[in-house]
């Protein structure tokens, strides 16, 4: 029920907590990446991965990952992005075209080059916005990367046009004729006079580069920071159609600066520090969920990895949590951000800090070991005699060779957190009854590491006492995180306490006089649990110690009743109890043989009239003798028989309404037919008076 | 005591005496009369004896015996000659009724009788 389930939630807490306070967990990019790369950018059969942007978003974070572009599903791709290249299209698809091309290595000897270059080059001049001259700029680029010869006619005056659009607060506006200025734009705008630059080789006036140098540190001072010294790049102030959301403008913004930085002959006035901030952003995002995300990641890392500012150097652990029992070493990796090795470098611990932001002060500052085979420093942490808990450890990286020291970032101080586990060892576990005052006790002594249980029993008079002490393995006195003495009755309603600590020890007395009301009043046997748990606990404790049977005296009428116990949530689906139906009892009802005797006893007196009749003399005298009053006397008897053969058929089948339907047509006749024939008899009778 | 016996016995050769000189038509309807209260007396007994499920049915059949020799008795006091007060209805009227009441009340004996 309950057993793993708290120790798995407290260990969640933790790490949860860890993550959230100083220093995100950062790794570089590793074979993770490669995999989800491949499960994130799945091409379709023809070897596309939907419109042209994507494909070649896709493929240039293969070609970064190093991931196998050599497919035949490719061939395709070659074949339609040729065809792209020879219709009339936009510059933006041109400009994608272009760059898969030359990712694929496709084969460039049906493409006509001078054809697209003209195009490009009308392209450019014709630019009214930002997007244009990039797309069209960026084309060229590729073109003269291909080994063809490309001649950009009005250097001065591209370069001129795209500064137009800048702002005086280092964004970039898209054309002449928007007012809102994005950073996002001002990537887009540092790369294409980047390429400006690149295509006009000398041309380009050394002062308007100074300028623009000015320009990006403007920009820079809009970076956004995080504590653990992540940058950023957000926007402020743009339409919400327009806002492209931190990664993407941070991605921008990155790209434009590193490739402008790789056409300035001065060094830009950006510090290493900001380069650090940047690859930590990206890093710190894991392994991205869509595509999109994915690219602006890896394109951005791989301008950072090789840019001439200063090439960002991450200090990574691979294990956070070390065990004192296990003798685990500290080992730090410090490499690019791509894993590649850094140079040579002095890793050095200067501090280890406390949850609390206290100094261990037992620490001095250590220099770590380097291990050339594995290319990780490591440390022995036995020696230095810190006890079990949770860290802050502060790393600090310098390049071994002092030239190479401009070149790197490597950052001021690194901060990680890191949990040192360890055995808790458990003395003078003890469990004793005692009566309330106190006079004799019978103490038992509890061995947590054995199986064994113990069973006590008790009155409501008494107390229960269980005490111990736990000690790390440094020998300081040990506080957990959890420690909880449940008592669970038969009938499965629990009782949860938590001992005092005192000094170094820790005690819980349960003193059942003022327990009964809360116990219940059950008395019976009690499993006594205990569970003692930390997040550094190598060994946490979650075992029955043993039984007490417990004596309390019996509840009185207003004693509140224990708690219903919560039923398997499952059962509710399970075959129900079985309902036994109360019909209405039937009725006794007489033997058939006596119903049927009486019946016949009923026909008795209609027998006894009929003889009774012939006694008194009935005739048949006055029955008319001449044929129509005949007929109707007849018609008027058989009528009356037949209506109660009609209540006949009524009782056995029909409904009332059929038979009151009947009735009537019956009715009419019957009426008709008596009239005549007592009218007639009324008349005999009166011609016999009067005769 | 002997006396009350005789006295009873002559009582009942008087009314003997008497009842044979009422008209056969009467001595029917008397007949009938005799015959409907038996049956009833009859049901009755049965009642008693198995008790009363299903009451419906045993009050439908000791009603219409009861009605039918109501009707009867009706029909005697209208057909009966030394009867003043229906001196002007002729007893063929007096029987179409009878006929007439007693097919209602059969009517609804059947309905009850379930």
């Amino acid at each position: 029920m309950a057993k793993p389930l708290v120790l798995h939630l407290l260990l969640l807490l933790i790490c949860g907590s860890a993550l959230l306070s100083s220093g995100s967990v950062i790794h570089p990019i590793s074979d993770a990446h490669r995999s989800a790369a491949t499960e994130l950018f799945v091409p379709a059969a023809d070897g596309s991965f939907g419109s042209l942007e994507e494909t070649y978003e896709a493929l240039r974070t293969f070609q970064i990952l190093g991931v196998d572009r050599s497919s035949a599903k490719f061939e395709g791709t070659c074949k339609t992005v040729s065809e792209k290249l020879s219709s009339p299209t936009t510059t933006k698809d041109l400009y994608h075209a272009l760059k898969i091309t030359a990712i694929l290595g496709c084969r460039t000897e049906s493409i006509e080059f001078d054809g697209i270059t003209s195009r490009l080059q009308t392209a450019v001049k014709d630019a009214s916005s930002l997007l244009e001259l990039y797309y069209s700029l960026g084309g060229l680029l590729t073109v003269k990367e291909q080994g063809k010869d490309v001649i950009l006619s009005d250097a001065d005056g591209t370069f001129q046009a795209i500064k137009a659009l800048s702002q005086s607060d280092g964004r970039w506006r898209y054309d002449k004729d928007s007012t809102g200025s994005s950073a996002f734009a001002a990537g887009i705008a540092l790369e294409a006079l980047a390429s400006v630059v690149s295509l006009a080789g000398s041309d380009i006036d050394q002062s308007k580069i100074a300028v623009v140098r000015k320009d990006i540190t403007k920009l820079f001072d809009r970076i956004k920071r995080y504590d653990d010294g992540t940058l950023y790049f957000d926007e402020k102030n743009v339409d919400p159609d327009q806002y492209k959301g931190p990664l993407a403008t941070s991605a921008s913004i990155t790209s434009g600066v590193t490739a402008f930085a790789a056409v300035s002959s001065e060094k830009l006035n950006i510090g290493g520090e900001k380069i650090l901030g940047l690859a930590k952003f990206f890093l710190s995002i894991g392994i991205p969920g869509t595509a999109k995300d994915f690219f602006y990641q890896i394109n951005s890392l791989a301008s950072l990895e090789n840019n001439r500012i200063s090439i960002p150097l991450v200090l990574s652990l691979p294990a956070t949590v070390l065990s004192l029992t296990a003798k685990d070493q500290l080992k730090v990796e410090v490499t690019t951000v791509f894993g590649s090795h850094a140079p040579s470098l002095a890793v050095s611990l200067l501090k280890v800090l406390t949850p609390d932001s206290k100094e261990v002060t037992s620490f001095e500052k250590k220099e770590l070991e380097y291990d050339p085979e594995n290319r990780i420093h490591f440390l022995d942490l036995s020696p230095l005699k810190i006890d079990v808990g949770k860290y802050s450890l502060i790393f600090k990286v310098s390049v071994n060779d002092p030239e190479g020291a401009d070149l790197y970032a490597t950052g001021d101080q690194i901060i990680v957190t890191a949990f040192l586990t360890g055995f808790i060892k458990v003395d003078k576990a003890e469990i004793a009854v005692s009566d309330s005052d106190a006079a004799s006790e019978s103490v038992q002594k509890l061995d947590l590491s054995k199986d064994s249980l113990i069973s006590l029993s008790a009155n409501h008079l008494q107390k229960l006492r269980l005490s111990l002490q736990l000690t790390t393995p440094l020998g300081h006195s040990f506080k957990p995180h959890q420690m909880v003495v449940k008592l669970r009755h038969e009938s499965k309603v629990e009782h949860l306490f938590v001992p005092e600590t005192s000094s170094r020890q820790y005690k819980l007395v349960l003193n059942f006089l003022g327990l009964v009301e809360k116990f219940y009043y059950l008395s019976g046997r009690y499993e006594i649990e205990l569970a003692v748990g930390d997040a550094v606990m190598e060994n946490s404790i979650l075992r029955s110690i043993g039984s007490i049977e417990l004596d309390l005296p019996e509840a009185p009428e207003k004693a509140a009743k224990p708690p219903a116990q919560p039923v398997d949530p499952l059962s509710r689906f399970g075959p129900k109890e079985e309902i036994s139906h109360i019909f209405r009892a039937p009725e006794k009802r007489p033997p058939q043989e006596l119903s049927l005797g009486f019946m016949g006893l009923t026909i008795l007196p209609l027998l006894a009239f009929l003889i009774g009749l012939l006694r008194i003399g009935v005739n048949f005298k006055g029955f008319p003798t001449s044929a129509v009053p005949a007929t109707f006397a007849i018609l008027f008897h058989g009528g009356i028989g037949a209506v109660l053969l009609l209540y006949v058929l009524f009782w056995l089948k029909l409904d009332l309404f059929t038979t009151l339907k009947a009735l009537g047509f019956l009715g009419v006749f019957l009426l008709f037919v008596g009239h005549r024939t007592l009218s007639y008899l009324a008349s005999t009778s009166a011609k016999q008076k009067t005769a | 005591m002997a006396k009350g016996t005789n006295d009873a016995q002559l009582l009942i050769q008087s009314l003997r005496k008497a009842y044979a000189s009422t008209p056969t038509s009467l001595k029917i309807i008397d007949l009938y009369v005799v015959y409907a209260v038996a049956t009833a007396l009859i049901q009755v007994a049965y009642m008693a004896m198995v008790g009363s499920f299903p009451f419906n049915s045993f009050l439908s059949g000791v009603l219409s015996c009861v009605g039918t020799a109501v009707l009867a008795v009706c029909l005697r006091i209208q057909v009966n000659k030394d009867n003043k007060e229906f001196k002007d209805l002729p007893p063929e009227r007096a029987f179409a009724d009878f006929v007439l009441c007693n097919l209602v009340l059969h009517l609804v004996i059947m309905n009850f009788l379930g």
